[in-house]
């Protein structure tokens, strides 16, 4: 068996926002859609102040909650854990996005490309992809992992932060910086078991705004 | 059915070609199905970028699909010209377009062929070069090379003398303690920018340490293990204030490298100058061993004196490196502090840590060759650089990594582009005074050197070059000069441009009334790939091909002078088409060998080319033959490659790995010359511009001209202190824009409107409260030049007299809709004037004196 | 190619709708910190205040009917009402559900295994079958169907209709309680208050529908069995908002940060003037009065009840508005 995960290594994250255009380009989200983010947020008081960057995506939770408040079953779990949106069953019911605890899944209403009305040539060809009025969001680039590439956003970060494997291989990428590493699962409190870890360095800590105790 | 998924159709395929959304130009693949370019990647097989790609480089694509670009070439019916102005366009063909750009260049050649001012910028592309050859062939001296206002003014000169190659950068493979001033290197910016985020983030795991010394808490500081503050225009005084707790309080420094390896130990005299031989007239020091005046290459000197005074041929004379000592004693931490704001206690322990860590007499085994270990550096870049006493600030802290012994050696501070193999072995040599004098580059060097530096004399180029001795360039003076060359003793003026796609007007210069000024009273051609601001003012107006669209034998920096330094291998990568341009948009190279034609100079061209080239039997262009860019590309590849490397075989493979070994990753224990602490020749170069310019009965500041330079405070440094504004507006980098048309991309736009701090200025806390602001809050920013509104960020990541203004915003051109009116313009904020500008360098002061108010 | 009927219709209605209104957080910035829901808007509360009451209007018109507490007319004429509050927030929901849903809206019904959606639709679903059902007997012409009041047929249907009735007042509260997501809503109290508040909604309608088929004097009869319950009921309401707010209150963070934006935020006008003052306090007062019997049986007695009534209603609806508004997510980290 085989259960993919992300970590995230938020030490060497510089918030250069590289997997988030490079998600964009892959797939073709449109207009105000971002299935990769890079969050902001400031922590500390001049001069001991600074910006953290946290990546955040789909984290394919091993017990998704949209999965569970789809009404339709568009929302998926793969046997691998990718979880995906079947936009042709996808009623736009807004179910994913209310149960989403990392609100991940948007519905899209439609609307304009880049610039206008005019869609460009590589807009005609990946929009459709997309169906009006159906939620959609990161899919691991399961299209990628099913032909051994890595997710887009993985292959694109120039400094190494973003990584994938498989959960199930000790061997695996993710495992092996799982040793290294001192980790965090996103609101793992939830119940959720993300398919995604946060990296916070040997020492731990607190960089990029994990396990602080905010909640 | 899966729906969500990226379409696959058969017809598909990976192309290499080379990235051009800043002006590195990485190694990329295209993916290109039915003609449509859907994806780009980095290349893996290209050792810069190892398959990583940025945020801008994947934009890309909407650069090329983007529906405002010209495809045409277009006439000016407006004849009144000016900023805001409908230049109303005509679309005309191109041979009507050829034929009014020919006819000018003809009676302008007739005239005076220096009535011709080329502006060259393409991202470090060849088709700079091609343009300057063009430049060559018809005879003009008037090329605005660079781009903007402090555009390697100081880091090419510093490097040049001090380092042998065009620019520097950390040695991350190695170092330990890196400083990084005014500089987001690694993080948010700078060359090679995905291949040194990956370096870095590295050397950070591994356990460097990274302070970053920066009015704005960005990128870089963010990702630091220690943020000191600086208020703006400091650095050099946070330079000198670190030599004198190394040299003074702590006594660490490397001293058998400075005995051996820089000036320090040559004699001075009271005059400032070497205390020289007779006979040879060549510098003397004095040997502790048997207490002998030695010349410099005197072999049997074994332990020069650094510290002292000594009688020398009937003068007193002190070594350079004393000099150098007892001058920074001006600068102890207390007084720095009240300089830069940086609390004593932080100075010292910094300097303490970057001391210890540089583990003076270390060694390394690199390939089986042992090699002096230093592991830090202090890196610099624009922040420092670019003030009115730009030399002065940035000087010191390039001293600081020379007194460690830590340039171009593992660890230290590299120099980028000085060694290589191609198209024939380079390196940096000594000559006068035993000194760094020829640097080291592959295809002739880009700027002189500042060492020796040029005899000054009356100008005859618009950019009155003649009067910065020790400049690399110096197009901050063009507009400056242009209203009344005369006054410079210019004996003509410059009646046409013909300029590249880079945006000048926004970019170039500063103050756009005096580069409207410019563009105004000539005729003006640009390409274009869309109408921007510098294009608004034009005459004619070519189409421009995206880099999609374009062949390059030389897609950036990364070929050249910008080379990431220290690794074990480099390349060469070209760029190739992988898209059709829209009908109507021709090769510029072409365009350039057609104007050649019609203008009469085709074969001087042909001269120029072959030369710079570097071309070789039987590769050379032929007078009398007719070629296209890609005969001309095929001709240069396999000159220096090999018949088996043409022009076709990098269409195919993209990249051609070439291993470095020891000697290139790290020259400095290599170099057969001393590096300079102590700038003699500053002094006669000085005196020199004294004469001529007292000479032309024009007044000019030489003061700057020293050999140890001082810190001065700039004009905003001086107008806070007098509570004449509020802040000082600073200029900072943001890792996914680079240059005016990343910001016309539709993701990167979105990108900007999503981050709360990109299209905002910040401003700290503090200053948000004595003002009223809020966060988001419209405010009014008035510089002594220009009044504009913004959105205000307050943070606690900005120095609290600092406003923080990011990228390349503030876009009014009609042609460029995305980015129209979002974000604030920073180079049209500062006083563009004689007295904003560096005596030594020409950069463009940086430090903007602004109002700040609630709107 | 087959014609996409689906797809024609979803064309034709969003040109003829307008552009997309429904946002989420796709606009958001990129900042960590909390963030309000916004996909959930008015529509939606509409949806749950009037599906809600609607269900509760007929549970106690149902039981009224057998407790013969209720005229016949002003019963059926309630019926009618409910049934057309029902379909109207259906209205407002299809409206806010995306073009996909409108046309393909029995895709729903697929996964009633876990989600309360897809549980909601199915009784939503047959509770307004049913009360058609229920009233099919009152058309014209179909008086002679086997299921009219008082039959076997009627009364199974009937105990079948206050089952779903029930059904669907729990599951006002349920589909937003069951979401770990949002911390304010994920709570058992939620479903707890707005069953009392759907049946209050039913209670205080009933007051004006019986105003309107029997005037003053069947608001008089209906009101001596009534009024002492709408009070108990507004009381428990007023204790469970409260509790429900406190412990809100007094909860994780993403909660804390819901109350403040309900009693200090962007809500408070609606809260304590909407959901307090007109939906609770002002109701309490006047029924308050009217059991004590210091009201009278004079028109201004009868225009204050209507007041009181109204302002319940309207109450209801503001509290399932702001609940929505002020649902805030944790930072996703």
């Amino acid at each position: 068996m085989v259960r993919w995960a992300f970590t995230v290594d938020l030490e060497r994250c510089v918030g250069c926002q590289s997997c988030v255009i490079a998600c964009k380009a892959e797939n073709g989200t449109p207009r105000n859609i971002h299935w990769m983010k890079v969050l902001e947020r400031e922590e500390g008081e001049f001069p001991y102040a600074k910006r953290t960057f946290s990546p955040t995506r789909c984290n394919h939770c091993a017990n998704p909650p949209c999965v569970q408040a789809c009404p339709t079953g568009a929302f998926v779990q793969r046997k691998d854990g990718v979880v995906w949106v079947n936009q042709e069953a996808c009623i736009g019911s807004m179910a994913c996005m209310s149960a989403c605890p990392y609100y991940v899944p948007y519905r899209w209403d439609g609307g304009e490309g880049y610039f206008g009305q005019q869609l460009t040539p590589y807009e005609e060809v990946k929009m459709r992809g997309f169906k009006r009025g159906a939620a959609q969001k990161c899919h691991f680039c399961y299209h990628r992992l099913d032909e051994g590439r890595p997710p887009a956003c993985v292959e694109s970060c120039p400094a190494d932060a973003l990584n994938y494997g498989d959960l199930e291989d000790p061997e695996s990428a993710v495992n092996v910086l799982l040793r290294q590493k001192k980790h965090i699962q996103p609101r793992a409190e939830l119940g959720t078991n993300p398919g995604l870890y946060y990296l916070t360095g040997k020492g731990g800590g607190t960089i990029g705004g994990g396990g602080d105790g905010r909640r | 059915m899966t729906t969500s998924v990226a379409t696959r159709p058969e017809a598909s395929e990976w192309v290499h070609t080379a990235c051009e959304m800043c002006y590195m130009g990485c190694g990329i693949l295209a993916r290109v199905e039915n003609g449509v370019v859907v994806d780009l990647r980095g290349d893996p097989d290209n050792s810069q970028t190892k398959g990583r790609i940025c945020a801008k480089g994947k934009a890309g694509i909407m650069n090329l699909y983007n529906p405002h670009r010209v495809t045409t070439p277009l006439r000016r019916t407006n004849p009144e010209k000016g900023i805001g102005v409908d230049p109303r366009w005509k679309e005309i063909s191109w041979d009507e377009a050829m034929e009014e750009i020919a006819e000018h260049m003809r009676q302008i050649r007739q005239d005076d062929a220096r009535k011709l001012t080329i502006q060259p910028w393409t991202p470090n592309t060849d088709l700079s070069s091609w343009f300057a050859a063009f430049r060559a062939a018809f005879g003009t001296p008037n090329i605005h090379s660079g781009h903007s206002p402090t555009c390697g003014k100081v880091v090419h000169p510093v490097e040049y003398l001090s380092g042998g190659g065009f620019h520097q950068q950390s040695d991350f493979h190695y170092a330990w303690y890196s400083i990084h001033v005014g500089s987001q290197m690694g993080v948010a910016s700078r060359s090679s920018y995905v291949h040194q985020v990956g370096d870095l983030a590295q050397a950070r795991e591994r356990g460097m340490k990274l302070v970053v010394v920066d009015p704005v808490g960005g990128y870089a500081a963010s990702k630091a293990d220690e943020w000191v503050p600086i208020r703006p225009g400091t650095d050099g005084a946070f330079g000198l204030g670190m030599l004198h707790v190394l040299l003074n309080e702590l006594k660490l420094y490397d001293a058998q490298y400075l005995k051996h390896r820089t000036n320090s130990p040559y004699l001075v005299g009271p005059s400032g100058k070497y205390v020289r031989d007779p006979s040879t007239d060549k510098p003397l020091l004095r040997d502790l061993r048997d207490g002998a005046l030695k010349t410099y290459d005197d072999p049997s000197v074994a332990d020069p004196a650094l510290e002292g005074e000594f009688e020398a041929h009937g003068q007193k004379a002190r070594p350079a490196f004393e000099l150098l000592k007892s001058f920074v004693a001006q600068y102890p931490p207390e007084r720095v502090e009240e300089i830069t704001t940086i609390p004593p206690k932080t100075l010292r322990r910094v300097a303490r840590e970057f001391g210890e860590a540089a583990r003076i007499g270390s060694t390394i085994r690199i390939d089986g060759v042992e090699l002096p270990f230093r592991p830090v550096c202090v890196d610099w870049a624009k922040g420092p650089s670019g003030h009115k006493h730009g030399w002065n600030n940035a000087w010191p802290l390039k001293l600081l990594n020379i007194v460690m012994g830590a340039v171009n050696v593992p660890g230290g501070i590299l120099s980028t582009g000085a060694v290589g193999k191609y198209p024939q072995p380079f390196a940096p040599e000594g000559g006068k005074d035993g000194l760094l004098e020829h640097p080291g580059a592959s295809l002739g060097q880009a700027h002189p050197s500042a060492f020796p530096g040029r005899d000054p004399m009356p100008p005859t180029r618009g950019d009155i070059y003649e009067l910065f001795p020790v400049a690399g360039h110096s197009s901050t003076a063009i507009p400056l000069v242009d209203p009344d060359p005369q006054k410079y003793g210019v004996p003509y003026r410059t009646e046409m441009v013909l300029h590249s796609p880079g945006n000048l007007l926004l970019g170039a210069w500063g103050d756009a009334k005096v580069s409207e000024r410019f563009y105004q009273d000539k005729f003006t051609v640009g390409f274009a790939i869309e109408i921007n601001e510098t294009t608004e003012m034009d005459d004619v107006v070519l189409p421009f091909p995206t880099y999609l669209e374009r062949d390059n034998f030389v897609p950036g920096g990364h070929q050249f002078g910008l080379a990431i330094a220290g690794d074990p291998e480099w390349h060469w990568a070209v760029r190739q088409k992988v898209a059709e341009p829209p009908p109507g948009v021709r090769s510029t190279h072409d365009v350039l060998l057609d104007l050649a034609e019609r203008v009469g100079v085709l074969e001087d061209f042909y001269l120029v080319l072959s030369r710079t080239w570097g071309l070789r039997e039987p590769h050379l262009l032929e007078e009398g033959g007719r070629y296209n860019h890609e005969d001309v590309f095929d001709r240069i590849a396999r000159s220096w490659f090999g018949e088996e490397h043409g022009w076709a075989w990098f269409k195919e493979h993209g990249s051609l790995p070439i291993p470095r070994d020891v000697e290139e990753r790290y020259p400095g224990p290599f170099l057969n010359a001393r590096l300079p602490v102590y700038l003699e020749h500053f002094l006669e170069r000085g005196e020199q511009l004294q004469e001529v310019t007292a000479e032309m009965g024009i007044p000019w500041d030489t003061s700057d001209y020293a050999a140890i330079p001082e810190w001065k405070p700039c004009d905003a440094f001086e107008r806070m202190k007098r509570g004449e504004c509020d802040a000082i507006g600073v200029h900072y980098k943001l890792p996914y824009v680079n240059g005016s048309y990343g910001a016309a991309n539709p993701w990167i736009d979105e990108l900007c409107e999503r981050n709360p701090y990109a299209y905002a200025v910040l401003i700290n806390t503090r200053l948000a409260q004595r003002k009223g602001i809020g966060d988001g809050d419209a405010v009014w920013l008035e510089s002594p030049v220009k009044k504009v509104k913004a959105i205000a960020k307050v943070t606690q990541c900005v120095h609290p007299e600092v406003v923080g203004i990011a990228g390349h915003f503030g876009h009014w051109a009609q042609g460029k809709p995305i980015s129209r009116g979002k974000g604030v313009n920073f180079n049209t904020l500062l006083p563009h004037d004689m007295e904003h500008l560096d005596m030594i360098t020409t950069a463009l002061d940086h430090c903007v004196p602004l109002k700040v108010s609630k709107a | 190619m087959a014609l996409d009927l689906p797809a024609l219709m979803e064309r034709l209605w969003s040109d003829w709708r307008g552009k997309p209104k429904v946002k989420g957080l796709a606009d958001a910035k990129f900042i960590l910190d909390y963030q309000v829901q916004r996909h959930w808007d008015w529509r939606v509360a509409f949806y749950l205040f009037g599906a809600g009451t609607s269900a509760g209007l007929i549970f106690l018109e149902v039981l009224l009917r057998w407790l013969d507490v209720l005229e016949k007319t002003t019963a059926l004429v309630g019926m009618w009402i409910g049934l057309t509050l029902a379909l109207l927030s259906l209205v407002a929901l299809f409206d806010h559900l995306g073009p996909r849903a409108r046309w393909r809206f029995w895709y729903a019904i697929r996964n009633p295994r876990t989600s309360w959606i897809s549980r909601g639709f199915f009784i939503v679903a047959v509770l307004v079958l049913l009360r058609i059902v229920v009233l099919l007997p009152s058309v014209p012409g179909l008086g002679g169907l086997p299921w009219g009041e008082d039959t076997v047929g009627g009364n199974v249907l009937r105990a079948v209709v206050l089952l779903f009735a029930l059904g669907f007042m729990a599951y006002s509260g349920l589909v937003l309680s069951s979401w770990a997501a949002i911390a304010f809503w994920n709570t058992p109290m939620l479903p707890v208050l707005y069953m009392g508040y759907s049946f209050l909604g039913g209670m205080a309608a009933l007051p004006l529908i019986a105003l309107v088929t029997g005037g003053s004097a069947e608001v008089e009869t209906l009101g001596g069995t009534l009024w002492p319950w709408v009070l108990g009921l507004l009381l428990g309401n007023g204790l469970a908002l409260l509790l429900y707010v406190w412990g809100m209150a007094t909860g994780i963070r993403p909660a804390r940060v819901s109350v403040r934006l309900m009693v200090r935020g962007p809500q408070r006008w609606n809260f304590w003037v909407g959901v307090a003052v007109l939906g609770l306090v002002l109701p309490i007062v006047i029924v308050a009065l009217e059991v004590g019997g210091v009201m009278g049986s004079d028109a201004v007695a009868n225009v204050l009840l209507v007041i009181a009534s109204a302002g319940t209603l309207v109450g209801g609806y503001i509290l399932r508005e702001a609940v929505l508004k002020v649902g805030v997510y944790g930072p996703p980290v």
